[in-house]
């Protein structure tokens, strides 16, 4: 089947139609070293009530690009260079600082990876989860701490009022997680962002707070960008699924595609590097090479030092992101065969 | 936590048994007879026998120690060999001065050194901070009792707004008492609230990089806040470290500041017995300065906790 | 390398110019005087700066500039000498009880919290009252101060080395306690000694010039700055110059070190650094 080469904007519905509308978002950090481009061009859309995976190695600019959505990137050393990120039809980017904390906590909630350091060990999870309602709906100390019980309650943490008055470092690692998602849930935001949020914990617990997500996720009716780096994750949990490195992104779609019908080599040379139950025999392939450092990339596509299937145009000119599918985008020169693969 | 309160209660009760004991036996430390050290060789023989008598030096050690801790515990801290007083009535004369000059200092200092050590944390590495790191320098590197020459040259002889010498109590006469305190705190708050401010900065620079920083942005909490509470309360420790330890450059201060200002405090007072030999106020001083470290280093230890609850009061 | 890398710390480099300042001052000190610095000369008292007498005179109309070129001799030696002491005891001692453990770590310890635990100026004003002034004894009291602070500098670093596997290779080659402390153990505990070092070095110096200036420091009319401020203070509305001046000196002298010292801990570990 051949592709259309179309405009990568083509895809692009009129803003409004979408919860969140990320285009062209360029990133990038001031440091000692240079200027580093974190984030190149990127686009992302989210609409209401789905889980969007967002895979990628580390430094790929996963992190960086959901804290440019909620805009808490020190800017110094970083820059925002380009983009507009529109969620409900507002412009995040043009937003007063004030009018963007309105939203911080209360439409748009994060949680993130480590909650060992992400809760402050000097107050209880109480005073803290009690602060969010105490500024965004102006609640008493009183009326605060008694909502706060209650989303001790919703995230099923065994005896909530004692725990109320527990420090951080009181409680084991996933309850320190459901701490930080009943403070990140609490003012019942439309959208998530859940920065790898099961990458430190035991698998046992792993599972368990993926389950709790779904489930309030459900209740509330929010969407969330998943980010993570296990692709098992990514599998049981999201709709849709897009496929970050180094900056950028190299391929996007639902998660049926990306998982049975890639076309990235990457995403290919990502899947074909889990390990398998069901293939037991299988060799585990890996990606040759390393990640490149992020002033230091090479000509023309991004992935063209590793991959296995480059050619003559790969070194020369950095691909669009062109549809391949129904909502699946791919950023590679070669021509899309959607056979069952994996 | 009580469990906790009375294993430190307990500590403090063995180090000052410990001190009394080597305050006590400091006199025999002294080379050569100690008593004709005190009243010059040439002393009569009655005056040698009844000051001998006086310090218990014609007894045996253990049982002088033991009148002498009995007297201790009655409040009764001996006499004065020079003058004839009672020497804790001594002691507790001169206190409130002492006291008050040290605590205007600690204010003082407290009260600038803080909020600058806070802006120049958050104005990292601008002119600010670099002007800031200057005047750190600089207080740190002026001897405090020249500072409080270059004060009562500027401000008692060109000026004359503010009195020279002297002391009046803030309790009896406030402003009068102000005009008189002010001079002295402020000859000590120099290198106290320099090391403090550096301290503030250092601590909050570190924890402003820290995660929690973060999620507190991602909740939407203003800046304000976010430094006033989260990173504040979090930075404070290793500021109070500083202020454990400068409680003892705050005590030796007051030596010469009370001299330079003729002010009636205690730090005169241990100056004058000491090189006067009148053994029993030294011994009582010593003891004094002994209590007031161990009663600061435990109320800074016990405020750890409150600053950064993973030290826990009860060793799980 | 490392001086590469000490010269792009702009705070060090302005320590260490100014102790070098310093330390050609006082060496020099002959070179640069207008005048004898104990002479006396009754009919020049109190005579303002001038440019016969830069920083004027004092009330026995010595030349006060003179004074304190000749007081950095005093101040200088005193620091030196007595962190120089205070350094050997304390590193012998800090090791001993770092890497021994035990009841002798217990021991010295306690000893060593005890000094601390004083306040220095208290400690030296004792001292001194009871075995005189001289610049002897000022050196034997201000390195007594410092024994135990380097002695627990040492032993932190000690008790951490002595857990690496270097020393335990040691101890398994069957090396002998001392050859081990003294080859492997030291040298890495030397670090923190120096920056600490260049800070005692400027307390010092401000012990000094306190103790003088309270009359139990060296004895007049040997022109220590504390004397010559002791001098200042009796005639201050008169001489406002006898305050000025050794202030700036001891300021500057103290300064230098302080910065030197600080660049030396950015250098050393650059951890600490912010």
């Amino acid at each position: 089947m051949k592709l259309k080469h179309s405009n990568s904007n083509q895809r692009k519905q009129p803003s409004g139609e979408h919860l969140l509308d990320v285009r062209n978002l360029s990133v990038s950090f001031d440091l000692i070293e240079g200027t580093i481009p974190a984030i190149f061009r990127l686009d992302l859309v989210l609409d209401q009530g789905e889980i969007l995976g967002v895979v990628g190695e580390s430094g790929c600019g996963k992190s960086v690009m959901a804290k440019s959505i909620m805009r808490i990137i020190p800017q110094p050393p970083g820059r925002i260079n380009s983009g507009e990120i529109f969620f409900e039809s507002r412009e995040l980017l043009g937003l007063r600082e004030s009018e963007m904390r309105d939203i911080r906590g209360k439409e748009i909630s994060m949680i993130f990876q480590e909650p060992t350091n992400s809760l402050n060990p000097a107050f209880t999870i109480g005073d803290q989860i009690a602060e969010v309602f105490r500024f965004h709906h102006r609640l008493s100390k009183g009326q605060a701490w008694s909502k706060a019980v209650e989303e001790l309650h919703r995230v099923e943490i065994p005896d909530a009022e004692k725990r109320m008055r527990s420090y951080p470092h009181q409680l084991s690692g996933g309850m320190r997680q459901r701490a930080m998602i009943a403070m990140a849930l609490a003012c019942q935001p439309k959208m998530l962002i859940a920065d790898e949020p099961t990458t430190a914990l035991d698998v046992t617990i792993q599972a368990q707070i993926l389950e709790l997500i779904s489930q309030l996720k459900r209740n509330i009716g929010m969407a969330v960008i998943l980010i993570t780096h296990n692709l098992g994750v990514v599998a049981a949990m999201a709709h849709r699924v897009m496929i970050m490195y180094a900056g950028r992104v190299l391929e996007e779609g639902p998660v049926e595609n990306i998982f049975y019908h890639n076309h990235h080599p990457y995403t290919r040379g990502l899947l074909q590097s889990v390990p398998r139950l069901d293939q037991a025999h299988r060799e585990l392939r890996e990606i040759k090479g390393i990640v490149p450092q992020l002033n230091d990339l090479p000509g023309g596509c991004a992935f063209s030092n590793r991959c296995d299937l480059v050619m003559d145009i790969c070194h020369k000119r950095e691909p669009e992101l062109k549809p391949i599918g129904p909502r699946h985008f791919s950023r590679c020169w070669l021509e899309y065969e959607p056979q069952r693969n994996g | 936590m009580t469990h906790y309160l009375i294993r430190r209660f307990i500590s403090v009760l063995l180090t000052l048994c410990l001190v009394s004991i080597l305050v006590f036996s400091l006199i025999h430390l002294i080379p050569g007879d100690p008593v004709l050290v005190i009243l010059g060789s040439t002393a009569e023989r009655e005056q040698v026998e009844t000051l001998r008598n006086k310090l218990g030096l014609d007894r045996p050690l253990l049982v002088s120690y033991v009148s002498w801790m009995a007297n201790l515990l009655r409040g009764d801290m001996g006499t004065s060999i020079i003058t004839g007083e009672p020497v804790t009535q001594m002691i507790v004369q001169r206190l409130p001065a002492t006291m008050t000059v040290a605590a205007a200092a600690l204010l003082l200092s407290m009260l600038f050194s803080v909020p600058a050590g806070l802006i120049a944390s958050l104005r990292h590495n601008t002119y600010i901070d670099y002007i800031f790191s200057g005047l750190v320098i600089l207080a740190v590197s002026a001897p405090s009792f020249w500072l409080a020459l270059l004060f009562m040259l500027l401000f008692s002889v060109k000026l004359k707004i503010l009195p020279m010498m002297g002391y009046v109590s803030i309790f009896e006469n406030f402003w009068q008492g102000l005009k008189y305190l002010i001079l002295p705190a402020l000859s000590l708050t120099f290198m106290l609230g320099a090391l403090l401010a550096r301290m503030t900065r250092s601590s909050m620079l570190e924890v402003l990089r820290e995660d929690y920083i973060i999620t507190a942005l991602a909740k939407g909490i203003p800046y304000w806040l976010i430094i006033l509470k989260h990173a504040l309360k979090n930075a404070f420790p290793p500021v109070l470290t500083i202020l454990g330890f400068q409680i003892g450059y705050l005590l030796g201060g007051t030596v010469i500041i009370e001299d330079i200002y003729s002010i009636p405090g205690v730090g005169r007072l241990i100056f004058s017995a000491i090189v006067s030999r009148d053994y029993q106020v030294v011994q009582g001083c010593i003891l004094l300065v002994t209590v007031i470290y161990v009663f600061v280093y435990t109320i800074v230890d016990i405020s750890y906790v409150y600053f950064d609850p993973r030290l826990s009061y009860d060793k799980k | 390398m490392l001086v590469k890398r000490f010269i792009r710390n702009k705070l060090g480099v302005l320590g260490l110019g100014i102790v070098l300042f310093i330390f050609l001052v006082s060496l020099m000190a002959g070179l640069f005087a207008t005048h004898d610095p104990l002479e006396i000369s009754i009919s020049n008292r109190i005579q303002p700066p001038s440019r016969i007498y830069f920083f004027g005179t004092d009330q026995f109309g010595r030349d006060v500039y003179t004074r304190v070129l000749f007081g950095s001799r005093i101040s200088l030696k005193v620091g030196i000498f007595s962190v120089a002491i205070g350094a050997v005891i304390g590193i012998i001692l800090g090791s001993i009880s770092g890497y021994f453990r035990g009841w002798i770590d217990y021991g010295i310890l306690l000893i060593m919290d005890t000094i601390i635990s004083f306040p220095s100026i208290l400690l030296a004003i004792g001292l001194m009252a009871v075995m005189g002034t001289g610049m002897g004894n000022i050196i034997i009291t201000l390195a007594l101060i410092c024994v135990p602070r380097f002695g627990r500098v040492v032993r932190g670093s000690v008790l951490s080395i002595r857990e690496k596997e270097y020393v335990e290779a040691a101890r398994a080659s069957g090396s002998g306690h001392i050859k081990i402390i003294l080859t492997h153990v030291l040298p890495n505990a030397m670090a923190p000694v120096i920056v600490v070092a260049t800070i005692y070095v400027a307390n010092s110096i401000l012990i000094e010039a306190a103790l003088s200036f309270l009359g139990l420091g060296v004895a007049p009319p040997a022109p220590s700055w504390g004397n010559i401020l002791s001098d200042g203070r009796n005639f201050i509305t008169q001489a406002p110059w006898l305050t000025i001046f050794p202030g700036i000196a001891i300021s500057l002298m103290v300064m230098g070190f302080n910065t030197l010292g600080d660049g030396l801990r950015d250098l050393l570990d650059p951890k600490l650094k912010q």
